[in-house]
C-alpha cells in the first residue's frame, strides 16, 4: 500500500533543518541547551574545533538566530559568549526528535527502505 | 545515510550533553550545598521552634543565592555557564514562603492553616523546580525524595519510627534522654536527611568527574 498525501507531507525528514541538522553545530546547540551559556573558548575544547571552524559555524547559528553572540572582557582578556535563544533550543528539540522518529522508522522498516532516511553530514 | 550513523550522531550529541552538564557540575553542588544547609539546621531543631524558623528564613533562601554565586564565579573560571535556571529567584520564592504561610493562618478560622508549606518543603520544592526546568533526572529524584522526607519529618513519622527503633535497641535509654519521647530524635532525622543530601550530591560529584 503506498503512503497517502499526508503521510508523505509528515515524514520525519520535514523536520530536520539544514541549519541545525549538520554535526557540530548539532553538538553546539545540545551543549549550549545544557549550560545556556559558554565561552568560545570552552566550547572549542570540548567539540575539538580550530578557531576558524567553530567561528564559521556559530556565525550560521547566529544568522538563523539560533544563538546570541556576545563579547565582553575578563580581567582584562576579551572573551566571547555564545547563548542559545529560546528559538534555537525549539530548534534542537525539533532537529532531536525528528532524529529520532527517523531512526524508530528505520528500525521498524526492512533493509530496502534504509535508502530512503537521511543524516547529518 | 544508514541508520547507524544516525544512531552515532544522536549518541554523539547525547554524550555532549552529558558531558557539558558534568563540567557545570549540573547535580553535585546544589546538593551538597543544601545538604549542608539541611545538617547544620539539626541542632536548631532541638529546642525553641522560633530559632529554627528564624535559621529556615535566613540561610535556606541564602543556600540558593550561594550555588547562584558558585556557578557565577565558575563561569567567570571555565566558560561555563550556569545552565537554564534561577537560583535567585528561587531564593526569593522560598523567602517568600513563610510570608503566605503566615497569610494563610491570617484567613483560617483558628489560626492553623492546613495549606502551609513547611521551611524543608519549600527548599524541596525550589530544587524540584530547578531540576524540571533543567530536564535533570537525578536531582529532580533527588528532589522528590528529599521533599517526602521532609513531610514525613514534619508529620513526625520518621521520628516515631526512629523512636521505636531506639526503644527497641535501649529498653532503658539513659534518664536525661527520655521523656516519653527522645528528645533528640528530631536532631537526629533533620541530621541524617542531610547526611542523605550530601551523600547524593558526593555521588553524583563522583559520577561527574568519571564523565570524559
Amino acid at each position: 500500500m503506498s503512503p497517502t498525501h499526508d503521510e508523505t507531507d509528515h515524514h520525519p525528514t520535514t523536520g530536520l533543518d539544514d541549519a541545525v541538522h549538520q554535526r557540530t553545530r548539532l553538538g553546539l546547540l545540545a551543549v549550549l541547551h545544557e549550560t545556556q551559556q559558554a565561552d568560545f573558548g570552552y566550547l572549542k575544547r570540548l567539540l575539538k574545533l580550530t578557531d576558524g571552524n567553530l567561528g564559521r559555524h556559530l556565525d550560521v547559528l547566529a544568522q538563523q538566530g539560533l544563538v546570541h553572540i556576545s563579547k565582553g572582557y575578563h580581567r582584562n582578556r576579551p572573551r566571547t559568549w555564545v547563548e542559545i535563544s529560546e528559538h534555537g533550543r525549539a530548534a534542537l528539540a525539533a532537529e532531536m526528535a525528528a532524529l529520532k522518529t527517523l531512526l524508530h522508522r528505520f528500525e521498524n522498516a526492512g533493509p530496502s527502505a534504509q535508502d530512503q532516511g537521511t543524516a547529518p553530514t | 545515510m544508514e541508520a547507524v550513523s544516525m544512531q552515532g550522531v544522536l549518541a554523539q550529541t547525547e554524550q555532549l550533553q552529558r558531558r557539558a552538564r558534568a563540567d557545570r557540575r549540573a547535580s553535585s553542588v546544589p546538593l551538597i550545598i543544601i545538604g549542608a544547609t539541611v545538617l547544620l539546621s539539626a541542632p536548631f531543631t532541638y529546642g525553641s521552634a522560633p530559632a529554627e524558623q528564624l535559621y529556615s528564613l535566613l540561610v535556606n533562601p541564602l543556600a540558593f543565592v550561594a550555588i547562584a554565586f558558585w556557578y557565577r564565579k565558575r563561569r567567570a573560571r571555565t566558560g561555563i555557564g550556569s545552565g537554564r535556571g534561577g537560583y535567585e529567584k528561587s531564593a526569593i520564592f522560598i523567602a517568600l514562603l513563610p510570608l503566605v504561610n503566615l497569610a494563610l493562618s491570617l484567613v483560617t478560622p483558628n489560626g492553623q492553616s492546613e495549606w502551609g508549606i513547611w521551611p524543608m518543603g519549600a527548599v524541596a520544592l525550589g530544587l524540584l523546580a530547578l531540576a524540571l526546568l533543567q530536564r535533570n533526572g537525578y536531582l529532580a529524584a533527588c528532589a522528590a525524595v528529599f521533599g517526602v522526607a521532609t513531610w514525613m519529618e514534619a508529620e513526625y513519622i520518621l521520628g516515631r519510627w526512629l523512636n521505636e527503633l531506639a526503644e527497641k535497641v535501649t529498653p532503658t535509654p539513659p534518664a536525661p534522654f527520655y521523656d516519653g519521647t527522645i528528645d533528640w530524635v528530631p536532631v537526629l532525622v533533620r541530621a541524617l536527611l542531610g547526611l542523605s543530601m550530601l551523600a547524593a550530591g558526593l555521588v553524583a560529584l563522583r559520577r561527574e568527574r568519571a564523565v570524559t
